[in-house]
């Protein structure tokens, strides 16, 4: 009887394979013949937003519906130049302590109202509410920075004191909401605001169904070219495996994908847009544990970055090798630091220089992300060839940071991270400045911090990007991060779609303007 | 009988608190917390200490439980930590579309199971039970992730015959035909999932039945095969089948998390396993409070139909 049952589950598993293998691999999203404009486009995201109100937004799916249905001032391109979006201009004091910004004419909100200073006023002010839980880009030390409407269309920013980084950030990043709508809301510490569907994005939303889908239709109010495709739907599908088949099958139009799946999806029709959102993936080291930062450097002189790159991201097309702790792409990145090319000898003189033959450390890492538990057991093989020993520790990556923040208290001496911090390098301060909130690293160099302090309030472009060049080659030497890639975000989209070009594609927002997209 | 649920009713609330507060401790005893989970590089240490005291996270562990308790006995579940939306509302609009996936397909895999199983126990060693035998066991082997993408592929891919995201499609609810292509995948995995067991079961139990005395008695009175199975045996084998029924009840609420998953269906299972993930501590308590009540009101609609289906059996009560 045994036998028999397994004949027969053997003869299941066979023709379920045989099913499988006999699969087509060329057909096309849009094999249905269904080749007309349908004025959908539907994308899939991978949760709900955490929040769809745009004071304290912070998250990829919050920051992509909030992009959709409301505008900032402005927006900073990948190349680090300023586009207006609704600023007509925007004029910073030639004393570095005010910016004045001038509204487009004739804004409209989405329910027809008029979009005035006012209304931005109303928003800046709201979002320096610390309480509202985002108020950090907006404070200088322990000043705000304040905002007075001049006019209708004109807005005057006033800075506590000099610094670079407002200067350029201020108009950015921030959505403005309608005073008219949330006047009288006294708390913006929510998830939502109450109505959400009155903004001046090119999109207006008309439907949200927690867990399922938020649906989006033109908006006719909109300031720039109306959007080309009329329905827009943001669908909530966790799975991955269920939404590279709905990428084949057609039921979705685009989705972000892994570099492992781009070859089935090209195989299906489906056109590949690979694209830098300037993140640093990295090894971290915990300087409160290995203090020493000689051995610090005698662990990095052990590791062939190309290597972990290329099994951890699959081919060179989908990274780029970082050396500094900017993305390679950030305009303020250099090459002029130490790179930490890979040498057994350097390394083995190191240890043996600080006395620290047979070193035994632990790596932390995200233990569900395939990405770095390939790159956490190359370093630990890479490491052991150098004699160095390291105990592998793969758990949830908010367990990772929690852990390693205790820095001498913490259980770990290594991890495996990434960051996307923009454009402007001084928010990067929140990683390295001593003590700042998010110096997992526990790194502290006096040096650092005051060409931090120097970089901040260094007005003139070509001097600052002097200060922040020593900044990178001062972090390389003490060690504490070696950055490996910025590894390339990619994007699968039907091949009944285009316009991705045009519609821009950028880091967290996934595309900067999704109204551009269009129908071939 | 009043009397009986009532005093089985008083006895689930030491159980509940017990329950709840392990869950809490376990919880706390990761190594990091909800707002770990939702903070960036870019927050200052103020920003997420303002986030924790907000959230109640900066009080003693025991004064965050018997401020979630206090809440809950007075009807209010709290909010989720990450999407800051009310947890009552979210299980109010998710447990229906689990319901509606979990009832049919329990209820279809119990009908096919009694039926299947009592035939494979009438004709135990032969083909047809050595059939439906091996089936089930290759059924309790299938993981529900596997067989599902593997239905995903074969009718969503490669045949192209049903959706595979989601309950229905955008703008089509309320539409019978879009929700039952959408339904039919998910619905199948599940039948899959939960019938071996129960046909297991059923199987075990009417061999035994067969070879009681009655049985026997019957058939020396020429009675025939289908008429001993139908009449005879299949009422002593459908009691401890209520008795599943009962233990079932849990399954509309956690029964598909997995399947539900993949399939994107908008239930409970995804907005569990997302809470999970972020230790997002008043929905994990909030749905595992839920489940535990329908263990344990299941177990009493057990005890109570079995009254009800043999009256030979007493309550309690009577002691």
């Amino acid at each position: 009887m045994t036998k028999r049952r397994f004949a027969l589950a053997a003869i299941t598993a066979a023709a379920a394979l045989a099913i499988t293998a006999c699969a087509p691999t060329t057909s096309t999203p849009d094999a249905d013949g269904d080749s007309a404009a349908t004025g959908e486009f539907t994308y899939v995201i991978a949760s709900d937003p955490s929040s769809l109100n745009p004071i304290n937004v912070s998250d990829r799916w919050g920051l992509t519906v909030t992009n959709l249905i409301y505008s900032p001032l402005a927006r900073v391109e990948g190349d680090g130049t300023v586009v207006n979006e609704l600023a007509e201009s925007i004029e910073p004091a030639a004393d570095g302590l005010s910016v004045t910004v001038t509204l487009k004419d004739d804004l409209l909100w989405s329910d027809g109202e008029p979009l005035t200073a006012d209304d931005v006023v109303f928003t800046y002010t709201q979002k320096a509410v610390k309480e509202n839980g985002n108020a950090d880009l907006l404070w200088i030390g322990d000043q705000p920075i304040t905002a007075t409407a001049e006019d209708e269309q004109t807005v005057v920013f006033h800075l506590p004191s000099i610094s670079a980084a407002a200067l350029s950030n201020i108009a950015t990043e921030t959505y403005i909401i309608p005073e008219h709508v949330y006047g009288d809301v006294t708390d913006f510490s929510g998830a939502e605001l109450d109505p959400i569907a009155v903004g001046s994005g090119p999109y207006a939303l008309t439907e949200y169904e927690r867990g399922q889908y938020l649906t989006f239709e033109a908006n006719e109010n909109y300031y720039g070219e109306p959007a080309n495709i009329e329905n827009l739907t943001l669908r909530i599908v966790a799975n991955a495996d269920t939404v590279k088949t709905a990428l084949q099958t057609g039921e979705a139009d685009a989705s972000f994908v892994t570099a492992d799946q781009i070859d089935e999806l090209e195989a299906s029709g489906l056109d590949v847009y690979p694209y830098a959102e300037g993140r640093v993936a990295y090894l971290g080291l915990n300087a409160a544990t290995l203090t020493d930062p000689e051995v610090r450097q005698a662990i990095f002189f052990a590791l062939n970055r190309d290597d972990i790159n290329t099994a951890a991201f699959l081919s060179s097309d989908y990274y780029e090798n970082a050396y500094t702790i900017l993305p390679p792409s950030n305009p303020f990145a250099t090459d002029d630091v130490e790179t930490y090319e890979q040498d057994a000898d350097k390394s083995a003189s190191l240890l043996e220089g600080a006395g620290a033959e047979g070193l035994t450390f632990t790596l932390a890492y995200a233990g569900a992300d395939p990405a770095q538990t390939t790159q956490a057991t190359l370093i630990q093989q890479q490491l052991q060839d150098a004699g160095i020993t390291v105990e592998l520790a793969g758990v949830e990556p908010a367990a990772v940071y929690a852990e390693i923040e205790k820095g001498a208290d913490s259980q770990y001496d290594a991890f495996l991270g990434g960051y996307i911090m923009g454009q402007d390098p001084d928010a990067y301060s929140l990683l390295y400045r001593t003590g700042a909130s998010a110096n997992y690293f526990s790194y502290s160099n006096p040096e650092t911090d005051a060409l931090f302090d120097a970089g901040a309030v260094e007005l003139d472009a070509a001097a600052r990007a002097d200060v922040y060049a020593d900044l990178q080659a001062q972090i390389a030497e003490d060690a504490v991060i070696y950055p490996l890639a910025d590894n390339l975000k990619i994007l699968a989209v039907n091949s009944r779609i285009g316009g991705v070009e045009d519609a821009r594609l950028v880091p967290i927002y996934t595309l900067e303007n999704f109204g551009l997209l269009t129908e071939k | 009988m009043l009397r009986f649920i009532a005093r089985r009713l008083l006895q689930v609330v030491p159980m509940l608190l017990a329950l709840t507060l392990l869950v809490f401790l376990l919880i706390q005893l990761a190594p990091y917390d909800v707002v770990d989970s939702i903070t960036t590089p870019s927050m200052s240490d103020e920003t997420v200490a303002i986030i924790r005291e907000r959230y109640g996270l900066d009080q003693p562990v025991l004064a965050q439980y018997a401020y979630w308790l206090g809440n809950v006995v007075q009807g209010d579940f709290g909010f989720s930590l990450t999407s800051r939306q009310p947890i009552a509302a979210e299980l109010a609009a998710r447990i229906p579309n689990t319901i509606v996936l979990v009832a049919p397909a329990y209820l279809t895999a119990l009908v096919l199971a009694v039926a299947l199983g009592l035939l494979a126990g009438s004709r135990r060693g032969r083909f047809t039970d050595r059939i439906i035998d091996g089936a089930a066991g290759i059924g309790i082997a299938t993981p529900s992730f596997w067989f599902a993408l593997l239905l995903i592929y074969v009718f969503g891919y490669v045949l192209r015959w049903f959706p595979i995201i989601g309950m229905h499609s955008v703008g089509k609810q309320g539409d019978p035909l879009d929700f039952l292509q959408h339904f039919v995948l998910p619905f199948t995995v599940l039948v899959v999932a939960f019938f071996p067991e129960l046909a297991r079961y059923v199987r075990s139990a009417t061999i035994s039945q067969t070879g009681e005395d009655y049985v026997l008695v019957q058939r020396a009175y020429g009675a025939s095969r289908t008429r001993i199975l139908g009449t005879h045996v299949s009422r002593n084998v459908l009691l401890p089948v209520v008795t599943q029924l009962g233990l079932a009840l849990p399954l509309l609420v956690t029964g598909a998390i997995v399947t539900e998953s993949v399939f994107a269906w908008p239930g409970i299972g995804p907005y569990f396993l997302t809470a999970t993930r972020s230790l997002d501590y008043p929905v994990i308590l909030a749905v595992l409070l839920l489940s535990a009540v329908l263990v344990i009101i299941g177990n009493l609609i057990a005890d109570i139909l079995y009254v009800v289906v043999d009256p030979r059996i007493r309550l309690g009560g009577a002691r």
